[in-house]
């Protein structure tokens, strides 16, 4: 959990570097320090109980593949694989606040950026938009009327 | 003419001991409500850094400034903040548009920061896209538009508040020259329709002129022997006069070479029709009282 968490903060804190312009602009259109840090949390919290629904569907079709896999191999039968309402709780619950603990830091920071960083060149456009790539995955989270992520 | 925007005895200091270097040193600037003035000057001489002070994007070292009768230097970040979002509209070199947002949702970017209704927020987005020319292009992201088409949402989005103040930073720097005259005729017509106060920074002699009065800064102070006010009724010949004569050496050298044919001896007269100076009575700010008496205004 404790490398998860590792990977959640490096991953976070890479995606606020590579949108340090897209903040500060932001931050000069009026968005404020405790909106930049809430929007970023809200991010983390979506991508979180995403990933955690994932995965919990996922462990527990592979496990059951697994189990099958393992019964045809040895010409076998296996029980089938058990499961238990326990490991999905308390994985449901810890993903999502493992996620919101991993990228606080990194969220503050975000919201400590200034107006005048990245604004010069551009800034609001990610490279990877001027070379014509794909866009960042959760730069689509970005506010929009339609999706209104503001307090 | 109400002041619309006030700096008195404004410093800027960058560095300390002996790296300090001042960017600005004791500028007084004024706006009235509706004026168009355009800053130039060298690069390094601070009209960058008196953008960043009169907008709120950066503090000052010393000084006063006035934006809407707000001290922004008595404000604390949060307070600031409020002001930029509410009374000041950015339009930048390199358009700063989210590129993942379509136009209209790039332009509605601070009515949604600022908690506005999401219809209300599309009425006033289509509206200040209406204002600039834009509106068909408002499903479009940054990168299918135009560079000219662009910096028009830009502006819309920076008009979509209702601000006290536009600060334009060199908006025609990052196009080519017709798109360039379009956005620079755009915002003359935005102080003389909706009596937009308006200020911007900018390197080029041909957008400054179009202006009702151009501040040169000279080693982060304002040059008074080169002050320029156009004023109304001036003839074609008498404004390209005195810009040449005001002109700082070098300026005109500065122009980028693909805006060359901008430099002051090619100026047309049409940038300095006569009928350009015979402004609209105007008597409330706003794209949704245009050209309205003071009597009438809500």
């Amino acid at each position: 959990m404790v490398a998860g968490a590792f990977i959640i903060l490096n991953a976070f804190l890479m995606s606020v570097g590579e949108r340090h312009g897209q903040i500060a602009l932001l931050r000069a259109l009026g968005a404020t320090r405790r909106q930049v840090t809430r929007l970023l949390l809200r991010e983390a919290l979506a991508l979180g109980l995403a990933g955690t629904v994932l995965g919990l569907g996922l462990g527990a079709a592979v496990s059951v593949a697994l189990t099958q896999g393992l019964a045809g191999l040895v010409g076998a039968r296996v029980p089938g694989v058990a499961f238990s309402w326990r490991p999905f709780v308390v994985g449901g619950l810890l993903g999502p606040v493992l996620a919101l603990v991993a990228t606080y830091i990194p969220a503050r920071r975000a919201g400590r950026i200034t107006p005048l960083e990245g604004l010069a060149e551009g800034g609001a456009e990610p490279p990877n938009h001027r070379a014509g790539g794909l866009p960042t995955p959760v730069s689509r989270w970005w506010p929009c009327p339609s999706s209104r992520p503001w307090p | 003419m109400t002041v619309a925007v006030e700096a008195l005895g404004l410093r800027k200091e960058f560095g300390s001991g002996e790296t300090r270097v001042e960017a600005l040193r004791n500028v007084d600037l004024s706006l009235g409500e509706g004026e168009f003035v355009a800053v130039t000057g060298a690069s390094g001489s601070g009209k960058s850094t008196l953008l960043h002070l009169v907008g709120g994007l950066d503090r000052p070292s010393g000084g006063v400034v006035r934006v809407g009768g707000q001290d922004l230097a008595a404000l604390d970040d949060d307070a600031l903040t409020l002001v930029r979002r509410r009374q000041i509209g950015f339009v930048f070199q390199f358009f700063n548009l989210l590129p993942i947002l379509t136009a209209e949702e790039n332009v509605a970017l601070p009515l949604v920061i600022d908690g506005v209704d999401e219809k209300e927020a599309h009425r006033r987005s289509l509206a200040a896209m209406k204002a600039v020319g834009v509106a068909h292009r408002a499903r479009h992201r940054p990168s299918e538009l135009s560079g000219g088409e662009q910096q028009r949402v830009a502006i819309a989005r920076a008009l979509v508040s209702e601000p006290v103040l536009i600060l334009a930073d060199e908006p025609t720097g990052n196009l080519d020259s017709v798109s360039g005259d379009q956005v620079i005729s755009l915002l003359r017509r935005l102080a003389d329709e909706h009596g937009q106060t308006i200020l911007m920074v900018t390197h080029d002699a041909k957008d400054a002129a179009v202006a009702d009065r151009i501040v040169f800064l000279k080693d982060g102070l304002v040059d008074d022997e080169q002050r320029l006010v156009l004023d109304e009724g001036a003839q074609v010949a008498d404004v390209k006069e005195r810009l040449t004569a005001a002109l700082p050496t070098g300026l005109v050298a500065q122009t980028p070479a693909s805006r060359g044919d901008m430099a002051v001896d090619t100026l047309t007269g049409d940038r300095f029709g006569v009928e350009r100076r015979q402004r609209p009575v105007v008597g409330c700010r706003g794209l949704h009282h245009p050209q309205r008496l003071p009597h009438e205004c809500g």
